[in-house]
This record gives structure tokens, sequence and C-alpha cells, in this order.
């Protein structure tokens, strides 16, 4: 039960775009193709699901009993930066095949917001170590179905007659706002299920 | 001093953060709810980017190469930290609305593409100057969106903790103006207004 | 061999001086933010039971009624030239974006005097935010303890109704639901 709420409030009711805005510049970055959306996204789910797993010890096993939590800033984004290297050279090791569909974007991923957001809104949350590996993996589905939409829509808008001033990024943010009201509509969903 | 001057105004215009080099959307979108807000985010901006870019500038004939940009986060990293802990000591209130935003300064692309970019190729007075202008720039650009955002969505403009409208304005407050849909919208629309201004010029 | 041995040489002193000069501005900072929690509090406390001279954080009482209502954060008892004359909880409940932190005085009878919405920074701005406003913190002074405690949309008709913020009923109702959470602790402890 509890799974099925930090589930739907991170793939829905928080989505991590529409309504944390957590990870806009890859959003906007790497959404002109479906195709490369998806790779960024099997990537961003790869990346972010571990992330929480290791920073969950990080903080908890070591930060906190230390009395060191002001390093959390300094540590999590070092053992991103680390964990994102690391991938990247077992992925070319292992799966040449998988590293040569994600590798360009596994470098992106150290500075998209998202990844350090979660590890961060996992130890705010105060999580246990299996709620927070979900949720992570929650936000990071969450981020890509986002992404995966937003990339369907812009192939269209290509091809549409948008005025002259607004091509390219203004109406890339309009879009993402259309699509922002409509995850709205998600928002009730929560209360309406768990609270009554 | 010519230079830095200039160093310090591109960041203001030609080279604006928000507007023209579309980086570190995230807290552009979401902590510009309200001016105040927008203010003091962008001044936790302009501390931290100012900071790392004279800390590097000044350290970079001692940073190898290979590590330089492990070496630039952990510098970043530190500036951050020292904002979250004093806003949280002096400005709780603000420390509690701006809240996830201010640790995500670290992640930041502008703060890691000045170090890069500029702070690791340039003296020390110049980084400083690019730093400050960068961070104005984005601040500029935050309140700017603030403004809209709050007088749009709730018929008033709150400056320094005084509403400057009295009761507000005779209009109906459009309240998804300060709701996540708002940010993307306002933001969309003032680039295409941006855009129209600049084709005019040329 | 030796060139990896420099690079992580290097990495390591910068690491160093980045932990030292943090550790340095925590110390500075630590005692501030400790200080100015408490001080808010007090200053709390003391508008929403003004008839009381001392308040202090009652541990004991806290653990008898933790297990039962999780959702406070913590127990203060005031008291009136030595003698107990009042209760205040630290209650967090669940708004629309995330939680909702009420500070509720109640007196010796278990009579509301009043509520201080201590945090509610991510509710939405201008709607839900609205519950930290005085007229909507007014509503819940001087409600009795067996007076019965709702959510109602429109002006209130008896005592213990209060009034939801228009299209803002879900941050309302966690303040509601923060300050039955405080009476029915407060009824706990009493042994009613």
């Amino acid at each position: 039960m509890e799974f099925v709420a930090i589930i739907l409030g991170g793939v829905l009711i928080n989505n991590f775009v529409f309504s944390r805005f957590l990870g806009i510049c890859p959003f906007l970055g790497v959404s002109q193709k479906v195709e490369t959306a998806m790779g960024m996204s099997m990537a961003v789910i790869f990346v972010m699901t571990v992330a929480s797993a290791i920073t969950w010890p990080v903080y908890h096993l070591l930060l906190d009993p230390l009395g060191i939590e002001y390093l959390r800033t300094v540590a999590f984004i070092l053992v991103i930066a680390s964990l994102v290297q690391f991938v990247e050279i077992v992925m070319q090791k292992v799966s040449p095949t998988l590293y040569q569909a994600l590798g360009i974007y596994l470098p992106l991923i150290t500075t998209n917001c998202a990844v350090l957001g979660a590890a961060i809104l996992n130890v705010q949350a105060e999580y246990t170590f299996i709620q927070a590996v979900v949720n992570g993996l929650a936000a990071a589905v969450g981020w890509a179905l986002a992404i995966v939409l937003f990339a369907g829509i812009r192939e269209r808008l290509d091809l549409a007659d948008v005025p002259r001033p607004l091509q390219g990024f203004p109406i890339a943010l309009i879009t993402t706002g259309l699509m922002s009201i409509s995850f709205f509509g998600f928002q009730g969903l929560f209360k309406q299920l768990f609270v009554r | 001093m010519g230079r830095l001057v200039k160093d310090f105004y591109n960041g203001i215009l030609p080279e604006n953060p928000v507007f023209r080099l579309l980086l570190g959307m995230c807290p552009v979108l979401a902590v510009t709810t309200a001016v105040a807000n927008g203010f003091w985010m962008g001044m936790a901006v302009i501390f931290v980017l100012t900071c790392s870019n004279v800390i590097i500038s000044a350290v970079r004939p001692f940073i190898p190469r290979q590590i330089r940009i492990p070496c630039f986060i952990v510098v970043i990293a530190t500036f951050v930290t020292i904002v979250d802990l004093v806003m949280h000591a002096f400005l709780p209130g603000m420390y509690e609305i701006l809240g996830i935003f201010i640790p995500l300064i670290v992640v930041n692309c502008i703060i890691l593409a000045r170090a890069e970019a500029f702070a690791s190729r340039n003296p020390v007075p110049r980084a400083a100057a690019d730093g400050l202008g960068m961070g104005v720039g984005f601040t500029v650009a935050l309140v700017v969106i603030a403004a809209v955002r709050e007088l749009l969505g709730t018929g008033n403009l709150v400056v320094a903790g005084r509403a400057l409208f009295g009761a507000g304005l005779p209009i109906d407050p459009a309240l998804v103006m300060i709701l996540p849909p708002g940010a993307f919208i306002t933001m969309g629309i003032l680039l295409g207004a941006l855009n129209l201004v600049g084709k005019k010029k040329e | 061999m030796k060139r990896i041995l420099r690079l992580g040489a290097v990495l390591m002193v910068v690491c160093a001086v980045a932990a030292i000069a943090l550790a340095y501005t925590n110390r500075l900072t630590e005692p501030l933010i400790r200080g100015r929690v408490a001080e808010e509090t007090q200053q709390a406390l003391r508008e929403l039971l003004p008839d009381a001279d001392q308040f202090a954080e009652a541990p004991e009482l806290f653990s008898r009624i933790t297990a039962q209502f999780p959702e406070i954060q913590k127990v203060y008892v005031a008291r009136t030239k030595g003698k107990v004359s009042g209760v205040a909880f630290l209650v967090t409940t669940t708004g629309y974006g995330g939680p909702v932190t009420t500070l509720v005085g109640l007196d010796e009878g278990g009579t509301v005097r009043g509520i201080k919405v201590v945090s509610a920074a991510k509710e939405t701005p201008g709607l839900g935010t609205q519950v930290m406003e005085d007229w909507f913190q007014r509503q819940f002074e001087n409600i009795p303890l067996d007076a019965q405690l709702s959510l109602v949309k429109g002006p209130p008709k008896r005592a213990g109704e209060v009034q939801a913020i228009t299209s803002a009923t879900i941050s309302s109702r966690a303040v509601v639901e923060g300050v039955r959470t405080c009476r029915e602790a407060f009824r706990a402890l009493m042994g009613r």
C-alpha cells in the first residue's frame, strides 16, 4: 500500500518535470526525437535507482552517525559523479552494445539535477532503504514518461506552423506548460484513493 | 578596467544565462512564484558563482587537467553548503521556501559552465567580474519572471515585505500563473517576446 | 603510477580544505540555527498562551502519547506562577503539497486557546499558504474540548466550526486534523 503511494506519487502526482521542476535541462535538451529521449530515459532510470541505493547508506551509515550531515551535498555529488564514471566504464567492458546506445547520455547525467534531487528528497522524507530505492525508481520512471511524451509532441510540432518568434524553445516551454496542466489532474488522485 | 566592465556586462544582457543561454532552468521555473523568492535565490547564486569563479581561477595553475572537473565540483559544492548553512541560520523562512533548490545550485549548469569555460582560463579579477555579471544576469531574469507570475497570479507585488498595490489590482488573479504550469508558459512567452524584440532590432 | 598518486594527492588536498572550511562554517551557524528555532518557539508559545509565564518541553508527556499520536512532534507545558496552566503541542499533518506544522495551545480545561501554523512552505503560494494568515488561525481560538471540531465551506454557524479557505480545502483540513489530533492527545493525557 505504502509502495503504491510512493510509486503513484513519484510517477504521476509529484512528477519531477511537471510539478517539482527537476531535470529540466536534459528534458528540454534531449527531447527532439523519441528515440534519443528513450535512450536518455533508460540511462536516467538506471543511474537514479542506483544513486538512491548508494546515497542512502552514505547518509545513514556514514554522515549521520558521524554528525557531519552538513557534508551531504558535497558527498552526494561526488558519489553521483563517480557512480556515473563507474557505470560508464563497466558498461563499456561488459556490454558494448548497451554502451553504444546509452554511452553518450551518461556524462550528461552528472549535472541532471533530478538525480541529486532524488537523493536529497529521500533523506528529507526519512525513507527506509527500500522506500528510497522505490522512490528513486518511481521518480525516474515519471521523468522518463514526461520526456518520452514530450518528445512525441515535439516531433509533430516540427511540422506545425508555429509563429516565428515562438519557434524552438518558446513553443517547447508552452507545450510543457500545457502538459503540466493535464498532469495537474492527478493531484486529487492520491487523496481520493488513500485518505478516506 | 574597461575589460572588467565588459566581462561583467556580458552576463547581464549579451549572454544572459537564462534568456540567452537557457542554463539552469530548474530553479528559474521553480522558485519564481514570488519576487522575494526569485531575489534571494539570485543572491545565493551570485555568491556561489562569484566565489567559485575566484577560487577556481586562483588555483588553476595547481590543478592537473585530468581531475579539474572533480575539483571544480568540490569547490562549488563547498560554497553551496556555506550558502545553505548561512541561509538556514539567518533567513529560516526563505530557506524553507527555496528548500531543495539551495543544495541543487551545485548541479546548476551555469556554475560549472562558467568554471570550465571562463574561470579556469582567465585571471582572478576577470573571473570575479564574469561570475558577478552572470549572477546578476541570473537574478535579473528570476526577478522579471517572478514579477510577471506574482502580478498575474495574485494581483499584487510584494517587495521587501510591502504590497505595492495596496489591496491588489482590480483584476481577477489567474491562479495558474503561480502554479507549475504558469512557470513554463510565462517563460515560453517571455522568450518569444524577446525573440520578437531581437528581430525588430536587426 | 606516480602520476596517479599525484592526482590523488591533489584531489585529497582539495577535499580536505573544503571539509575544513565547511566544518568551520557549521560551527559558526549551528548554534544560531538551534537558538533561532528555540527563540521562535518560545515567542509563539507566549502568543498562544499569554497568561502563562513559563514554558518547558515535556519529554515524559511526549513519550506517553507518541505511539498513539505519531503526528505530534513536541509537547510543552505552560506554567503560571509555578502552577500548570496549559499545554501546547507541535503537530505535523499532511497538506496539499507537503507537511503542515502547527503549534496548538490548550488551557488546563482543554479549550483551544490559539494555534499558530509554523510552516506550510510546500502549500500552493497564495492559496494553501493562507492557513498562516490571522483570520484563518483566529477561528480556532476558544474552542472548548466538548465542542465538535469540523471544517465547513462558508461562514461558521456554531462553535467548533472552521471555515475552509476557498480552493484550499486540503490545506485547511490539514490544520483542522492537526488541532483534532492535539485535542485527542490532551484527552489521552488527562485520562478522559
